[in-house]
């Protein structure tokens, strides 16, 4: 089968071709004037508010909190990572939208269920422009910002859950509420990456399909 | 020899034409210096920063001789070395880890099995990932390797074993 060698030649062959041939370049300049010192502090702040990189992920995955214990000594760094639910658009293929887009009605039920659960510390809506711009900073696939526009965003909630909250059961609990397309819990993935850290399995099942 | 074109020189380099040369340089190599950073430092943005960042510093007063891309990759390497280095203390100073996780959308898109191995290789220390990703993505040989990294052959060879093999035990038998 494959070696290893094989793997790690695909892998960043792969990763490599998700940067952009010309497609970013409009974003910043060529280097003409000289830039400050400590321009490079920026970037590093820039790329650290933004991370939407693996790479940081494994430096800071540890262990989750034990799912259902109650408000015990809150895990020190224990971090607010979200629940984020993606609602039905006019095209989602999901099992949980054959019905269309998700109303408004259907739209302010998610909230208020989410917000009425005493393990959700906050729910804040994401519109699809707000989405298109985390895309277009996050994603490096040049054929994908190519062709994606705000219209393909999906309209979503970010659920921020109380410390030692069950993610799992928030992300399932919201993926049977109409309307919604999936449900993705971003603790259950970052326990992946540590998972996987310690040799231990790899991310899986975190991603929760509406309607069902 | 090819080292000596690799120095540093403490000269200012002949005036004439440098915009011009750096500016051919620049067009021809950004891409793909992007993309050798991008697999040091992992991501996009920051990967466009320390290539950038290459190219203004050569602007100064600072040049080699000769400008090679063998000379350019070993600038980005030093650009990445540093730019982690100040990650890892920034993010020991903060410690706010869930502005670091993958977004949704991120871990949405990427496939699994390549970004098991990414992810493996994010872990290798710095000299082992680096050696893999001029190995194995730029496919240059063990002499052009060390030029760049400035180590000898034999610890090219020595470090590209080793990383093979942590590489091996983290990702498992499956490998």
């Amino acid at each position: 089968m494959s070696t290893i060698e094989d793997r790690l030649r695909d892998a960043m062959a792969a990763r490599a071709r998700t940067v952009p041939d010309d497609g970013l370049d409009h974003l910043r300049p060529a280097p003409r004037a000289a830039r400050r010192r400590g321009a490079g502090t920026a970037a590093v702040a820039a790329a650290v508010a933004v991370a939407a990189t693996a790479f940081t992920v494994v430096r800071l995955a540890h262990p989750s909190p034990a799912p259902s214990t109650s408000g015990v000594g809150v895990t020190s760094a224990s971090p607010t990572l979200q629940v984020s639910i993606y609602l039905c658009g006019d095209t989602s293929p999901y099992r949980g939208c054959r019905k269309g887009a998700a109303t408004e009605r259907e739209k302010e039920r998610v909230r208020q269920v989410m917000a009425a659960r005493p393990d959700v510390a906050g729910v804040e809506f994401e519109d699809r422009r707000k989405a298109f711009e985390n895309f277009r900073r996050s994603e490096t696939n040049p054929r994908l910002l190519k062709v994606v526009t705000v219209e393909d965003m999906p309209e979503s909630f970010r659920v921020r859950l109380t410390p030692g909250a069950d993610h799992a059961a928030v992300a399932r609990a919201a993926s049977r509420l109409p309307g919604v397309s999936n449900v993705i819990d971003e603790a259950c993935i970052r326990d992946g990456f540590a998972r996987l850290g310690s040799g231990d399995g790899v991310v899986d099942g975190c991603d929760f399909n509406g309607g069902g | 020899m090819d080292r000596e074109s690799l120095r540093l020189t403490a000269l200012a380099p002949p005036a004439p034409p440098p915009e011009t040369d750096l500016a051919g340089l620049y067009r021809e190599h950004r891409v793909g210096l992007v993309r050798l950073a991008v697999l040091l430092v992992g991501d996009l943005e920051t990967a466009e920063d320390v290539v950038q960042d290459v190219f203004a510093r050569l602007q100064g007063r600072r040049r080699p001789l000769a400008l090679t891309l063998a000379y350019l990759r070993t600038c980005v390497l030093n650009g990445a070395r540093s730019v982690l280095r100040r990650r890892a203390v920034m993010l020991r100073r903060t410690q706010r880890s869930s502005d670091l996780a993958d977004s949704a959308e991120t871990a949405a898109l990427l496939g699994e099995s390549r970004r098991e191995v990414l992810l493996a290789l994010a872990r290798l220390p710095r000299r082992q990932r680096e050696v893999l990703v001029l190995r194995y993505y730029l496919d240059l040989a063990e002499s052009e390797i060390a030029q760049i990294m400035r180590i000898g052959p034999s610890t090219v060879r020595s470090t590209t074993a080793r990383a093979l093999a942590r590489l091996l035990r983290e990702l498992g038998e499956d490998a």
